[in-house]
């Protein structure tokens, strides 16, 4: 998911610097989904990918009439999300949008006297350019991917259509446990069944993981913490 | 002569033709392909939009069928929302929970990122250290301390408070970047203050605040989107107290045992969303340089 994340905003962004006319306008538009409630992006992405909703009516107007089951699958379940964190990805193109501003102009010019073509210019110019952004951007991408909740357990209640009231899933992890995420296991644990000590190990193990990428952005020389 | 010369110079403009005709071709095909490529990711970004605001005005019958187009235009829809029961409840709980929350991290963050960005003191590396790693800690690492002290000492369970009041001792994400923001000020400014007799506190509340504006309309926006959007923290508190249900947990309701409302799901939807929208065409700048210093600058 973090891979698909960063090649997808990586891209986004390389087009907006493209676009010059009615820039802003898309600019305006990717971002709007990240600003979505989680709440709301999930809901709506499960309407679409609802079997009777208008994804699979699209699909059926090109010819494909037996349509996977989306949130409804546990197979399906997992790209379902993927797809609707690509939705969300405005955050992440803003950051690279700027960062790619910021590729030296000298550096490519001389490139491109040298003879190098869009390729080698992309290699051996841009990225080395924007890397302590792209490693920014991947490291806290898989911090919150650890943190992934409340995508997945509101599309996972609403799609199985147990929710009784917010909060007490009867069937967490729909489908068959494939919504199921780590934070998700420690409220259900801690909170409503009230078994304290399990879920305590869980939030631990959690903090480990996300310490052990949050070291990869500390250890940068010119870190998060430096500066005067 | 003219005759002996004139073939090379043909020749020679022949092929200045050719490659300025070529590169032209080029640079018509790249517009081609960089637009139709933009227009893909356009219909992406769109689409679900489209779908939530075309499906919210749809009859009841029709929101079940898959119809891309209503067949009529429902606009009671909007209203049936805001009449049910709970919902306006829920709006005033979210503004009861966002507005604090706000207010409180602006006024609790703006000094600590203060003292970090300008003042020398010991262990400061170390005190940036706790404040990433602070950051970048999951809700769901704390919760359940937290849940304990503020279930079972403090007895406020099924309340908002165990939300709002954290946020009067400072926010990581928003002292860092308040933090940024204050190392581009210069130190001169603040000497002058000094040198011209303002103490500590003057100096913040008349030079620095004044220059760090920016930033600060930043802070408060994202905390308060982070209170409006928020469900896990809503979530654990009074999940079990729908009196006390924000927005974000509300919204799930439309969804009955057996089937869903989806066409009133969406007109919800589409009301809890459309402040945010507003406020991000008004602020959209604000937005796009708060995201940009804690992502480039870091």
């Amino acid at each position: 998911m973090v891979t698909l994340q960063t090649v997808f905003g990586l891209g986004v962004a390389m087009l907006i610097t493209k676009i010059k006319r009615g820039g802003n306008i898309f600019r305006t538009l990717f971002y709007l989904p990240y600003l979505a409630p989680p709440v709301i992006s999930t809901l709506v992405f499960v309407y679409l990918f609802d079997a009777g909703g208008p994804i699979n009516a699209i699909l059926a107007h090109v010819g494909v009439h037996n349509p996977p089951g989306w949130f409804n699958s546990p197979t399906w379940f997992k790209p379902s999300l993927t797809l609707l964190s690509l939705w969300g990805i405005g955050n992440t193109v803003v950051i690279f949008f700027a960062s790619l501003l910021d590729v030296p102009k000298e550096q490519m010019e001389a490139a491109m006297l040298d003879g190098a073509g869009p390729v080698k210019r992309f290699r051996f110019v841009t990225l080395p350019a924007i890397q302590p952004v792209i490693l920014f951007s991947v490291v806290t991408g898989v911090i919150y991917t650890m943190q992934y909740y409340t995508q997945a357990i509101v599309a996972g209640e609403v799609a199985s259509g147990h929710v009784a009231t917010a909060g007490t899933t009867l069937d967490i992890g729909y489908p068959l446990g494939s919504s199921l995420t780590v934070p998700q296991l420690i409220s259900q644990q801690g909170i409503l069944n009230a078994n304290t000590g399990p879920a305590c190990v869980l939030s631990i193990l959690l903090f480990v993981m996300t310490m052990l990428f949050t070291l990869i952005l500390l250890r940068r020389k010119n870190g998060l913490v430096g500066g005067d | 002569m003219a005759a002996v010369m004139s073939p090379p110079v043909t020749r020679h403009a022949g092929i200045n033709r050719t490659a300025r005709s070529a590169a032209r071709r080029r640079r018509a095909l790249e517009w081609i392909a960089v637009h139709s490529l933009a227009i893909v990711a356009a219909v992406f970004f769109a689409g679900p939009f489209f779908f939530l605001v075309v499906t919210s005005v749809m009859p009841d019958n029709q929101a079940l069928s898959g119809a891309l187009w209503p067949s009529h235009w429902q606009w009671s829809n909007f209203r049936s929302v805001w009449d049910r029961a709970g919902f306006l409840t829920w709006y005033k709980n979210t503004l009861m929970y966002a507005i604090p929350v706000t207010v409180l991290t602006v006024v609790s963050s703006v000094p600590v990122a203060y003292a970090l960005a300008k003042f020398k003191f010991r262990y400061r590396r170390l005190a940036m250290i706790v404040l990433v790693s602070a950051m970048m800690i999951p809700p769901q690492v704390t919760v359940m301390p937290m849940y304990i002290l503020w279930t079972k000492q403090f007895g406020l369970g099924g309340t908002l408070w165990p939300l709002i009041v954290p946020t009067a001792f400072g926010d990581a994400y928003s002292i860092f970047l308040l933090r940024q923001f204050l190392l581009t000020v210069p130190k001169e400014y603040i000497d002058a203050a000094k040198v011209d007799g303002c103490g500590e506190i003057r100096t913040l509340l008349r030079v620095v605040v004044p220059m760090i504006r920016p930033a600060i309309a930043a802070v408060a926006l994202f905390q308060f989107f982070y209170a409006w959007n928020d469900y896990f923290g809503p979530q654990v508190y009074v999940g079990a107290n729908p009196g006390n249900w924000t927005l974000a947990l509300g919204l799930e309701t439309f969804h009955a045992a057996h089937h869903v409302d989806w066409n009133l799901m969406m007109a919800a939807n589409l009301m809890v969303i459309a402040p945010i929208v507003v406020v991000f065409f008004f602020a959209q700048k604000v937005f796009v340089e708060g995201v940009t210093l804690t992502g480039v600058k870091g």
